[in-house]
């Protein structure tokens, strides 16, 4: 009984050292019965052998490597940060002044507000020492002075500044809006900022740490190809 | 060597182009039938390679291998579509010492050889010589043409019958004459 003659693909398989060992006896005990298969199978392997006369010629590329090493230099040059590195380093500066700007006027709001709790500063004399002369404050009572100093604490520093400009004009606001606006104002412009800048931090930690860092390599790259076209 | 070479280091990279330039140069030599075009691909190949080193991922034994037979087969297609070379024929060294007659044979034999690989469409072409002349498995050359490995059977199937074909009737038409 002959079984089936194995595909070309299967032969070839089998030629090439593809097959797991039970396919490979398979083969191997078809082949020993049948001649045509084996006349394919020496076909292939006459071809593999008749391959071999396109031979590369004799010392092609021998000093590839040199050639290579000479041209890596050139390409390390090019990934030295260019005039871009500038701006690149813009944002992270800019992002941590606003953010110590932020907090800076934060403490002074929340000291400003301590002070006056606890009645050691009066907030109208020390207003009128840093405000030119002639400029009219509003007359707030205590309790109004109190709450504005709170909403400080809350909305530092748009939030005086959205006060004062409601008192200037006379803009008459809801109290609810007048507490929430500035306060979601400050708070959203600092928690964006802070997010930004911890972002920021934690691409550049970690391209310092992961190994003198492909990803640092590849950004400064990125940053060269763009300054070279 | 692969790991240094990843994190910038020249010298672990020029070791690795040592290690494999013969098998780049023989890739794109076989490619394109062009000794000048062949250096020049394997060259850029291997700059190219050192640009994208970052994005290699290390699968284990052999995978950088594949990874670089795929720079180098693609830099040599890109250097042949951009010469429109229908791949010209160049002169083979030959041994010294063989009798003019046997020689001259030898070298039509080898010409024969050559043009009828680079008659083979680029595809197939690509996965004949990983395959015969640098002995990659099916495995490695799926992964250095990024093509599933039943492709990589029926090219390697095409490529080889249209060889058989092709040198079989050169034999025909050169006992004839
Ligand atoms: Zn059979």
């Amino acid at each position: 009984m002959k079984a089936q003659h194995p595909t070309e693909i299967r032969l070839a398989a089998y030629a090439d050292g593809e097959l797991k060992r039970g396919e490979r006896r398979e083969i191997e005990r078809h082949l020993e019965r049948c001649a045509q298969c084996q006349a394919e199978l020496a076909g292939l392997r006459a071809l593999s052998v008749r391959l071999r006369e396109f031979a590369l010629p004799e010392g092609v590329g021998r000093d590839l490597w040199q050639r290579v090493q000479q041209r890596l230099p050139e390409r390390r040059t090019e990934m030295q940060p260019a005039p871009g590195g500038f701006l690149r380093w813009l944002l992270p500066v800019g992002l941590v002044a606003s953010n110590v700007v932020l907090q800076a006027a934060l403490i002074v709001a929340l000291g400003l507000w301590a002070l006056d709790s606890l009645g050691i500063l009066d907030w109208r004399t020390l207003a009128t020492a840093w405000l030119p002369a002639g400029v009219q404050l509003p007359h707030l009572s205590p309790d109004e002075a109190i709450a504005h100093l709170l909403s400080w604490l809350v909305a530092a520093p748009l939030g005086p500044g959205f006060s004062a400009l409601t008192q200037v004009w006379g803009v008459d606001v809801s109290p609810l809006f007048s507490w929430l606006m500035p306060g979601a104002l400050a708070v959203i412009a600092s928690v964006g900022l802070a997010l930004l800048y911890l972002s920021w931090l934690l691409a550049y930690w970690r391209s310092q740490t992961h190994a003198a860092s492909p990803d640092a390599l590849r950004l400064s790259r990125k940053g060269a190809s763009q300054w070279i076209t | 060597m692969v790991a240094r070479s990843q994190q910038g280091d020249k010298e672990a990279f020029t070791e690795l182009v040592r290690r494999y330039q013969r098998l780049a140069i023989s890739i794109a030599y076989r490619m394109s039938g062009d000794a000048m075009l062949a250096e020049d691909a394997a060259q850029e190949a291997f700059l190219r390679a050192w640009q994208r080193l970052a994005s290699f991922e290390h699968r284990g034994a052999g995978s950088f291998r594949a990874w670089l037979c795929r720079i180098v087969t693609n830099m040599t297609t890109d250097l042949l579509r951009k010469a429109h070379l229908t791949a010209p024929m160049e002169a083979l060294s030959l041994p010294g010492g063989v009798c003019p007659d046997e020689a001259h044979l030898r070298q039509e034999q080898a010409q024969a050889v050559q043009a009828a690989i680079l008659r083979l469409p680029e595809a197939s072409r690509a996965t004949l010589i990983l395959r015969e002349y640098e002995g990659l498995s099916y495995r490695e050359i799926s992964e250095a043409l990024g093509i599933p490995m039943g492709t990589v059977m029926s090219r390697l199937n095409y490529a080889r019958n249209r060889l058989r074909e092709e040198l079989a009737s050169q034999q025909v038409s050169e006992s004839a004459s």
